[in-house]
């Protein structure tokens, strides 16, 4: 009999569980935040760079007040003040840094002091126009928030710098399956603004959505294509597997290399008791991608759902009394199709025709042991379980190696390809492909020297570029 | 084990007849009588008003079906029970209206039968019936179906002059969007309860959709991207106590759940099968019929 073609679900065996390790309680965001990172990089993600904690002051500094010295701000205890030479003499002191103003101009007192901050080290700062300066930490990722800024201009506040942490990037399909679906899921994982937030930004085909976690201790699974977000003591019950609340899930649906899509990606999540989406936005959200394409909340029948046998008043069970286990088949919105179809499958998952408390249950299928990620308890009765990469008695398979990757700084010109810094190529990288990580596109490769490759189809032109090599 | 990749229940061998017209009830019941002995059924006896036929299933499983002629709405009609050889349980008696310009289209083989009205959606006054004996998993993801003596069901569309039609597979797969009343299983000597408020503790063949819930204007078929139908089992369930699980009882021979929206009516083929739809127009899938006995004898369901 015919099958849905290639939906059977694929076992991944990459799956990692973080339980009771990623606190974004005030104080602990920064360790949280590295550990979802680290996570994620045990997993097969790959480190794109970091991101640097940010603050900011603003004018008036004190330029233009000659007559007096003027401390205009403290930063991680250094305080930075104004003095005129032509008048005063150096203000002195154990956490007393001097800075001249001897300009008698806003400009040239807002240059000075940008500069004197940026020779502590601690942050560079950066003019951003007239009334602005930009501090950039160089401490590096999450090393890099919570230094201390302390403004005394007369309207400056105290804003200590955030948002520093990591940007990681899942797997291709492509690459690794050979499978339909190009998409990456870039995340980028901060501290939020104000500090004390911990911020995660998904961003699919180059648009971001924004999920700011709530204080507490959360949980995380992964696999190559997925990454679930879960507070722990938020589980509560009702929760639909057409419509996630009190967690955020980013995720590739394994698409079959012959169906008519090239991409295809979700993020789902909800505001929960405590979590915020922007600014205000208090509803359950679905962002979803087809092809490129995106739609926002679409949900249920019409949009975002899991498909499997149906029934709104009864669970379904099998004759002896059992509930069904079938494939995890995602219907999401196609807009060149105006409405929902089968686009894949959630890797590493199937459903379970009955509910299951959320996280309550290890459950073992294909010799891998899986836990309950949603459920519902009403109109369509079941339970999505995911691998975790946990063992329970007998030991998990382990994973297979990751394919052994080179990365590096290329500048891309059409069919050549010339190495900037990261790993040099050798012999065995001909015929293989290489990612341009600037577009995500995928070109085969033609080993020329250590230092040259030629592209195949072509490349951007005139480009630097992080580059991937998937051996 | 995760559900995939189950087969056909095949089971030979495999009739259509077309019954362009008949001339008077009599003779459709004539008609209908020698195509079901034409799929395989077996006559068994006269009972008052007609005759008394035995289906047999490829497991050893049984069941009655009653051909007769009766009056039920205040008219003479032809009226089809299936009855349980083991406790007598006896299904609701479903109705076919006669009319001299009418046609009929019966596919039928020796456990089963599916009876409607080409181009017919439904009629209150009886234009469509099936029922007969579903495979019983043995062997795999459905296991151990142990100590079956019993097991068939029925539908049927006509309720009446007047009334609504019911809900049955020439309109519906699952829940139905009519009426209930007229569905009917038995399992082991046991009658498949009706819930008269709740359609969807009723029997039904099971469809593969969306999880989410049911909407006037569901904006989706669950079809891949593609366009391709999923192709499923149609597994024949229902709940024992009411408000119980659903329980699949089996699988309907000679027949699969195409997960579009397709006409009725339409041949088709797929994997070496001829086939027909039987549903007409339903959201949520279709269910396809063999129309000619298959050359290769399959019977892999489980």
């Amino acid at each position: 009999m015919s099958t849905p073609i290639g939906l059977n679900g694929i076992t991944l065996q990459s799956s990692q569980r973080a339980n009771n390790q990623i606190s974004t309680v005030l104080g602990q965001e920064n360790d949280g935040i590295d550990r979802i990172k680290d996570t994620l990089l045990k997993i097969s993600w790959k480190f794109i760079e970091d991101v640097k904690a940010t603050s900011s002051i603003f004018a008036p500094f004190g330029w233009g007040y000659l007559s007096f010295l003027s401390n205009v701000v403290t930063i991680d205890g250094t305080k930075f003040v104004f003095y005129d030479p032509a008048y005063q003499s150096p203000p002195s002191g154990p956490d007393i840094f001097p800075v001249s103003n001897a300009s008698g101009s806003s400009a040239g007192a807002q240059s000075n002091l940008a500069s004197a901050i940026s020779a502590t080290g601690l942050v560079n700062a950066t003019i951003q126009d007239d009334q602005n300066i930009i501090l950039t930490a160089t401490g590096y990722g999450t090393a890099g928030n919570g230094i201390s800024i302390i403004g005394q201009g007369s309207v400056s506040v105290t804003h200590d710098t955030a948002g520093g942490g990591w940007k990681i990037q899942s797997r291709s399909q492509t690459l690794l399956y050979g499978r339909g679906n190009t998409d990456r899921i870039l995340l980028t994982v901060r501290s939020g603004a104000p500090s004390g937030s911990t911020q995660l930004d998904f961003e699919i085909d180059g648009q971001i959505v924004n999920y700011r976690m709530a204080q507490g201790i959360w949980e995380l699974y992964a696999n190559d294509f997925s990454v679930y977000f879960r507070e722990i003591g938020q589980l509560v019950g009702g929760l639909d597997i057409y419509r996630l609340n009190t967690n955020v899930w980013g995720c590739l649906p394994l698409v079959p290399d012959n169906f008519p899509i090239s991409s295809s990606a979700f993020v789902a999540f909800g505001s929960g008791f405590l979590t915020s989406i922007g600014q205000s936005n208090s509803f359950n959200q679905v962002e979803s991608w087809v092809d490129g394409t995106r739609i926002t909340n679409a949900q249920g029948q019409g949009g975002f759902s899991l498909v499997c046998y149906h029934n709104e008043a009864e669970r379904i069970f099998d004759i002896t009394g059992q509930p069904l286990l079938q494939p995890a088949l995602l219907s999401l919105f196609v807009s060149f199709l105006g409405e929902s179809r089968i686009v894949g499958c959630i890797p590493d998952a199937f459903i379970y025709s009955d509910y299951i408390p959320i996280d309550q249950q290890v459950f073992m299928a294909d010799g891998l042991y899986y836990r309950s990620m949603e459920f519902s308890n009403s109109a369509t009765f079941g339970t999505l379980f995911m691998t975790t990469g946990e063992t329970v008695g007998n030991p998990v398979p382990p994973p297979p190696p990751p394919p052994q990757s080179f990365t590096g700084i290329a500048s891309v010109d059409g069919a050549n390809l010339t190495y900037t810094s990261g790993d040099q190529y050798t012999p065995a990288m001909d015929g293989k492909s290489v990612t341009i990580l600037f577009d995500n596109s995928i070109h085969t490769i033609h080993f020329v020297d250590p230092t040259h490759l030629t592209l195949v189809p072509p490349g951007p032109t005139g480009l630097s570029t992080s580059i991937q090599i998937t051996l | 084990m995760v559900l995939n990749n189950t087969g056909y229940a095949i089971v030979k061998p495999c009739a259509q007849t077309l019954i362009q017209s008949a001339v008077d009830l009599d003779n459709l019941i004539d008609k209908i009588y020698a195509a079901l002995i034409r799929g395989g059924w077996q006559f068994n006896s006269f009972v008052t008003n007609g005759r008394r036929l035995l289906g047999t299933s490829p497991q050893g499983l049984k069941v009655f079906l009653d051909l007769t002629k009766d009056t039920p709405f205040g008219y003479q009609t032809l009226c089809i029970n299936l009855k349980s050889l083991i406790t007598g349980i006896v299904s609701p008696r479903y109705v076919l209206d006669f009319r001299v310009e009418y046609s009929w289209r019966v596919i039928s083989y020796p456990c089963g039968f599916f009876i409607s009205r080409p181009g017919v959606h439904g009629d209150a006054r009886g234009s469509a019936i099936c029922g007969g004996i579903p495979r019983t998993p043995t062997n795999c993801s459905l296991d151990l179906a142990q100590g079956v003596s019993d097991v068939w069901f029925s539908f049927g569309d006509g309720l009446g002059p007047g009334v609504d039609i019911a809900a049955n597979p020439r309109i519906n797969i699952d829940d139905g969007v009519k009426n209930i009343f007229n569905q009917f299983g038995s399992y082991n000597g046991h009658a498949a309860p009706i819930n008269n408020i709740l359609r969807k503790d009723s029997p039904q063949i099971l469809r593969l959709s969306s999880a989410g819930a049911d909407s006037g204007t569901p904006g989706c078929h669950p079809t891949l991207i593609t366009g391709e139908d999923i192709v499923y089992p149609a597994f024949i369930s229902w709940p024992n106590p009411l408000q119980s699980p659903h329980i699949i009882r089996g699988q309907i021979y000679n027949a699969a759940i195409w997960s579009s929206s397709r006409q009725g009516d339409q041949a088709a083929n797929r994997d070496g099968y001829d086939w027909i739809s039987y549903t007409d127009a339903y959201t949520w899938g279709t269910l396809m019929l063999l129309t000619t006995t298959p050359i290769s004898l399959g019977n892999v369901a489980f």
